[in-house]
């Protein structure tokens, strides 16, 4: 479904993918990890193309992303997002959050989009906070609108981006199981997280990346069985012995 | 008594009346300035964050110009220059009075060509002011949050009236409503080009009177009360925005 040929981005002469080469199959969990800086936000960034790059392809959905004749708002609608720092709209009810992008990109009636946005909200178990703003919920709950908002646009596939790594401990496993449900449930999922719990459970494959470069791209059981590359044993003997 | 022996007798009625009269008029330029240059603010403000290649350094060197320059210098020039570039038939129409009949019987009195100017002038440079507060506005919504909106399928266009432009007007607010503030002192300048509003009203009770102390001091009165009014405005907004404020952690 998603499909990254030897892509590679610059900023000026500092290269910040090379040649990154994957391909995510319909209900497939990956997860892509690395130490800060390797490129791991900025390679997700360019399946939705809110990064753009130089070289290579990118193909979601048989959509050439980097074709410059692609209606990128339209390939995005179909692809949701959750950032790091959620990124709700803070001028917005959490409802309306849901309803925004429903009503205005899918052209959907009123009615219909809150009835989607609280049946969303019911299902990450926030439907009693639909009428408060962003900023009266905690960063876990705020985290949860914003998986719910990006099914809201009944997407194709989920692009994680690093969406735990700014909540506090007690707030990560709340944002764990929603996405843990959504995997079960054959969402195809691309997820930059260093929740190894997480991807024990219930990803496919593990990506690995080191400046820029995809490094091991390995099924589950084999990545965390025995990293072919030291790099990648490095990295795991250090955030999973301590 | 106590107050009289300190600040002299009172200003009669009629020149109270004079200064009120004066300070209508004040409130009428600055509204209208407030509701101009907020306009014009805001599309130089669109030019300046365009990427558009003329637009940008168009708008720039528009806010550089009229900042840069001091007002009662630029009131001046349109006041004394503009009618030169003007032709004679238009100035002797501009200076002569005019009624314009609005219907029902009611007739409106053209404004006089001080007061045109003086809404003129202090319009265009109350918008290079007013422009890099939205601007500033503008690009102080982070950009995640323009990519939060893009993600969601959202046109340049949609993302920038649904997502950025009521954040944008939030954050520049406060130093929006203290431009406000600065069109209405400022508004006392256009005393020098001959408008009757509330500085030109209390030399004209001063020079009546001798009441020199009374007659600025209701003047100053006056600013202080409009002034405070703004204030008491803005901190009632802000108050009542306090839960839609920032979302990301710091």
């Amino acid at each position: 479904m998603i499909s990254i040929r030897q892509v590679s981005k610059w900023y000026g002469s500092f290269q910040v993918l090379g040649e990154c080469t994957t391909d995510i199959r319909k209900g497939e969990v990956i997860v892509v990890c690395g130490p800060s800086g390797s490129g791991k936000s900025t390679l997700i960034k360019c399946v939705n193309g809110l990064e753009p790059f130089q070289e290579g392809e990118i193909v979601v959905d048989g959509i050439p992303v980097g074709d410059p004749k692609t209606h990128l708002p339209t390939l995005r609608s179909r692809i949701g997002m959750v950032f790091q720092l959620f990124e709700l709209f803070p001028h917005l009810r959490i409802i309306d959050n849901l309803t925004l992008a429903q009503i205005k990109v899918l052209g959907r009636s009123r009615d219909e989009a809150n009835a989607k946005g609280l049946q969303l909200l019911d299902r990450v178990g926030l439907k009693a906070h639909a009428n408060k703003y962003p900023g009266e919920l905690s960063g876990g709950q705020q985290q949860r609108v914003a998986i719910a908002r990006a099914l809201s646009m009944d997407p194709i596939a989920m692009l994680f981006d690093e969406p735990t790594s700014a909540l506090d401990p007690e707030m990560i496993n709340e944002v764990l199981d929603v996405m843990v449900e959504l995997a079960q449930e054959g969402m195809t999922m691309m997820c930059v997280t260093h929740e190894m719990g997480f991807a024990r459970k219930v990803a496919h494959r593990v990506i690995f990346m080191d400046q820029g470069r995809i490094v091991e791209d390995a099924p589950k059981d084999e990545f965390f069985g025995k990293p072919r590359s030291q790099r990648a044993q490095q990295f795991l003997s250090k955030i999973l012995h301590h | 008594m106590i107050l009289s022996s300190l600040f002299g007798e009172p200003l009669a009625g009629k020149y109270v009346l004079w200064l009120v009269d004066g300070l209508g008029m004040t409130l009428l330029v600055s509204a209208i300035v407030v509701v101009l240059s907020t306009l014009l603010g805001f599309l130089l403000a669109l030019g300046r964050t365009s990427t558009l290649r003329p637009l940008s350094p168009m708008s720039a060197a528009y806010i550089a110009f009229f900042r840069n320059t001091p007002l009662l210098v630029q009131l001046f020039f349109w006041y004394f220059g503009l009618p030169g570039l003007l032709p004679e038939a238009a100035m002797l129409w501009l200076n002569s009075p005019h009624l314009t009949a609005i219907g029902g019987g009611i007739e409106l009195h053209w404004p006089s060509f001080e007061f045109l100017i003086a809404t003129l002038g202090l319009t265009l440079y109350s918008a290079a002011f007013v422009a890099e507060e939205i601007r500033s506005g503008i690009t102080g919504v982070p950009l995640p949050q323009r990519q939060a909106a893009q993600a969601l399928g959202m046109t340049h266009w949609q993302v920038f009236v649904h997502v950025v432009l009521p954040q944008a007007l939030r954050l520049a607010l406060p130093p929006l409503l203290g431009q406000y503030m600065n069109i209405v002192k400022n508004s006392s300048l256009a005393m020098a080009i001959g408008l009757v509003e509330l500085s030109y009203a209390s030399r004209q009770v001063e020079s009546e009177t001798f009441k020199t102390f009374q007659a600025f001091a209701i003047a100053t009165l006056f600013y202080i009360l409009v002034i405070a009014l703004i204030e008491a405005f803005g901190q009632w907004l802000s108050r009542r925005q306090r839960v839609r404020g920032r979302t990301r952690p710091a």
